[in-house]
């Protein structure tokens, strides 16, 4: 059994040892940053996971989630003076609320229709927060918002707040793992696979559809939450389609339903613009494609190659194993 | 008799097509009761009404004497009613093992939320435990339990149609409903299928059973109810049943015929 | 009290807008009907046709305004042989996340040839519909009556095109049974090709009506194009008349409702209408409630 152990946590234990080295190896500071803001965005790719990776429900509209964290967070903040630990609390009813919002018309709207309700909402909320100059300072987003600080030790340096992420991201990881390896995890893959079994075997689906909503938006909030810490500045217009499209992307490139392919996913396209460089003026050209490729022949991912790999490996051996039997 | 299914006036209009027209049911706890009828008399309508995948136009059905019709899918199933598909519904990226955990999902009725899921490790541990136990129980019953960690939608049609009466068993249901379980499989898979049937039925499981094929029907029914355009036109044994004038004009043919 | 002039204004100019929402929704839905494919890319395929049209054919090739028009659509129509050929087509069986990311992509790819191309062109065009009109005390620039008269003449031909010519009616079998269209001998791939290039057409010539509206830049057809979803699910989506219905009634809506909320706001009312009817009605004004 001990073996058992020590087979399932061998990797989750190298990349924990790997990434906290990272920045003590690499004393880059943008190199460093890039891992940061991955690491905000994994959150949010956590969070989509549980509705398109697993639920199996189109949602466009991770941008304008993400968006309604930074700003509730950045609001109560900078106007009403709380820190960035109490803003929490906002921050996540904020979560439970557009969970609720998002999940009731995920009950009866499906694929095409609730795509197109994502990507309304997204858009009215960046159209809101541009608007309402009074409260949002609209184009000119929210400026000089505080850094986290932990019993006393402000988060100012990029280093600081890789740490301050890893730790998040791990305790994240963990709870998420647990839903997806566990009866949750397995219900909600039998939603996206045939919802009328599901309600055969017991399972109550609106229940179901409403929770990982619910979860995927409070981590998309999170999500916001900590990249207004890190930049210490919004503004609308980083919260477009292209963005929630790009959550996407970093959901099915790596893997949907897996944690791993997340954080691959999440990792691959933040440092994509970085690797495409040499490329010049037709990066973008280079990232559409390699997108498009990878969605046509690969829609399970990076993640699934490898199994697939792992699972020829496996097979092999046992051959060659009965072989010299 | 101690009742374990009742359906009372039963009747299901689609805007006009009556598709079951005030059929009545009375199912013995402990028997297997199939549901016969030509193709479109209404047989796929009725097992969906029974385990609340189709709303009622009018009647009742009542489960151990308490009433069913009108209550939500999952809920008809979390009292002891299962179900199986006439195209089998089975989650096709899952492995046969997850597959059949699914099935207990609801096992533990006091399982609660998600956040009680998080919080409470031990008992989360404990649950998952006895679903994968449950699961494998169910697997080694049906006879599969060798293709545990194989992806379903690789597997044959009738290894599927295997997996989905496993799931379906996991919860032990009192009640066990078959959408036409032969439909698809060749005379050997029929022949396993028919033993699987007795099997589950000796198990202490009441079957009711919609199917077309009349062979197993009258191989291991304690009550046959024939219908035609959704109305009932004969029911009893299957000695009764096949010595009907108007069954055997309706639909059995002249194989059945009483011997003259 | 609001003065007939501004009233009139947000009319016209909103049945002007509306028109074009129209027309947005008539492109897409043909291809959505044929292929089951929701063209994301087709706020980009407006601006390249705008840029077609504005940039090469009349400003750095200096053709006239008749021929620039033709050449454009010409180019127009292999446009969209590309792409039938390379994405409609092909990928119309996977699933639904993979479609929206390969139109998506694709739109990012027509974006990026723009910029490259077209990156340092900013030459102004002159608006081809000048003057302005006067209704009802109403002084509008004429640019709106030319699109509205254009945009109603467009949607009538191709009403007419739809279900009176032998290529229309031949769509129409292909939008509603494709296992019975080919079992008819209709070959459904050359009608989704026939439906993209149909599209593309009308793109072209949205994009023409829209220069003088909006000036031509990258981002010209961006907010137009997710309107335009917003036109067919308000209208019944799928249906060419409802587009038709869905457009001029949010051209018109929206203009009536900045009269009263700030401008600023102006944008959210398509999307709340898009939300509210996805809600309520799905099947839009002109839709049968599905069973």
């Amino acid at each position: 059994m001990l073996k058992n152990i020590a087979k399932r946590s061998a990797l989750p234990v190298i990349l924990l040892i790997v990434a906290v080295l990272f920045p003590i190896v690499v004393h880059n500071n943008y190199y460093i940053q890039i891992c940061c803001t991955s690491m905000i965005y994994l959150v949010a790719v956590y969070g989509l996971n549980f509705i398109t990776g697993m639920t199996g429900q189109t949602n466009l509209g991770t941008a304008g989630i993400f968006a309604l964290g930074a700003y509730t967070s950045a609001l109560f903040e900078t106007v009403l003076g709380w820190n960035a630990w109490l803003s929490l609390i906002p921050v996540i009813a904020m979560g439970v609320i557009i969970g609720f919002g998002l999940g009731f018309p995920s009950l009866r709207l499906q694929g095409i229709y609730l795509a197109l309700t994502t990507i309304a909402l997204t858009e009215i909320v960046r159209k809101v927060i541009l608007a309402w100059s009074s409260l949002t300072q609209g184009a000119l987003g929210i400026k000089q918002i505080p850094n986290i600080s932990i019993f006393g030790l402000e988060i100012k340096t990029t280093t600081q707040y890789y740490y301050f992420a890893l730790v998040i991201i791990v305790i994240l990881s963990i709870i998420c793992s647990r839903i997806i390896k566990g009866k949750w995890g397995r219900i909600m893959i039998a939603v996206k696979d045939n919802p009328e079994a599901a309600s055969t075997c017991g399972a109550n689906i609106v229940t179901i559809k409403l929770t990982a909503f619910v979860i995927a938006a409070i981590l998309g909030c999170l999500a916001g939450w900590m990249f207004c810490h890190n930049y210490n500045y919004v503004n609308p217009s980083t919260f477009t389609m292209d963005m929630s499209i790009n959550f996407v992307i970093m959901m099915s490139l790596g893997g949907a339903g897996n944690i791993y392919g997340c954080m691959l996913g999440a990792l691959a396209i933040t440092l994509l613009p970085e690797l495409l460089r040499v490329f010049g003026e037709y990066y973008q050209i280079i990232y559409a494609l390699i997108v498009v490729t990878f969605a046509v022949f690969l829609p399970g991912g990076i993640t699934s190659l490898i199994k697939r790999g792992i699972d020829f490996l496996k097979v092999k051996l046992r051959k060659n194993a009965q072989a010299t039997k | 008799m101690d009742t374990i299914l009742e359906l009372k006036n039963v009747t299901k209009r689609f805007s006009g097509l009556v598709a079951v027209d005030n059929l009545s049911i009375c199912q013995e706890r402990g028997t297997i009761h199939s549901l016969v009828g030509p193709n479109g008399s209404g047989k796929s309508t009725s097992i969906s009404m029974i385990n609340g995948m189709l709303p009622l136009t009018e009647g009742e059905i009542f489960f151990n004497g308490d009433k069913i019709s009108g209550l939500p899918v999952h809920e008809i199933a979390q009292r002891g009613v299962g179900r199986t598909f006439q195209n089998i519904k089975v989650f096709g990226t899952m492995s046969v093992l997850e597959n059949v955990m699914v099935g207990g999902h609801a096992l533990n009725k006091k399982s609660g939320g998600i956040i009680k899921y998080l919080v409470n490790i031990g008992g989360t541990n404990r649950e998952e435990k006895l679903i994968r136990e449950k699961a494998m129980e169910a697997l080694e019953f049906v006879g599969i339990q060798d293709l545990k960690d194989m992806q379903v939608k690789n597997l044959a049609y009738g290894r599927q149609k295997m997996t989905e009466l496993a799931r379906a068993l996991v919860n032990k249901p009192q009640l066990l409903l078959l959408d036409e379980p032969a439909a698809g499989l060749n005379p050997s898979e029929r022949a396993e299928l028919t033993d699987m049937l007795i099997k589950i039925h000796e198990s202490g499981v009441s079957l009711f059973l919609v199917e077309h094929n009349m062979d197993i029907v009258m191989n291991i029914s304690d009550i046959i109810t024939v219908i035609n355009f959704g109305a009932k036109i004969a029911e009893g044994t299957p000695d009764v049943v096949k010595n009907d004038n108007e069954v055997i004009r309706a639909y059995l043919g002249s194989k059945y015929k009483k011997a003259e | 009290m609001i003065s007939t002039a501004t009233l009139v204004q947000a009319i016209v100019s909103g049945i002007a807008m509306g028109l074009i929402y129209s027309l947005v929704g008539i492109e897409y839905t043909l291809i959505w009907n044929t292929t089951g494919m929701l063209n994301f890319a087709h706020g980009k395929v407006i601006t390249f046709c705008g840029y077609l049209f504005g940039a090469l054919c009349l400003k750095q090739m200096g053709l006239p305004l008749v021929w620039s028009l033709i050449l454009a659509l010409v180019l127009a129509a292999i446009l969209a042989l590309l792409m039938s050929s390379s994405i409609f087509i092909p990928l119309r069986t996977k699933d639904n996340l993979c479609c929206i990311l390969a139109t998506v992509m694709a739109g990012k790819i027509l974006y990026e040839a723009m910029r490259l191309i077209w990156g340092a062109f900013n030459v102004g065009i002159d608006n081809y519909f000048p003057g302005t009109i006067n209704i009802f005390g109403a002084t509008l620039p004429a640019t709106y009556i030319y699109v509205l008269a254009i945009a109603f003449v467009m949607v009538v031909a191709l009403q007419i095109f739809l279900n009176k010519t032998k290529i229309g009616k031949g769509m129409k079998c292909v939008s509603q049974n494709k296992n019975a269209a080919s079992l008819m001998g209709i070959n459904v791939t050359r009608y989704m090709r026939i439906a993209t290039i149909l599209s593309f057409v009308v793109c072209c010539f949205l994009s023409i009506l829209l220069i003088p509206l909006i000036t031509l830049s990258k981002e010209m057809a961006e907010m137009i194009a997710l309107k335009g979803f917003a036109a067919g699910i308000v209208g019944g989506f799928g249906l060419i008349p409802g587009c038709t219905v869905g457009g001029v009634i949010l051209g018109v809506v929206e203009n009536l409702a900045c009269i009263v909320i700030p401008s600023g706001y102006k944008d959210v009312v398509a999307f709340v209408l898009l939300i509210g009817f996805l809600l309520i009605k799905p099947s839009g004004i002109l839709g049968k409630k599905a069973k």
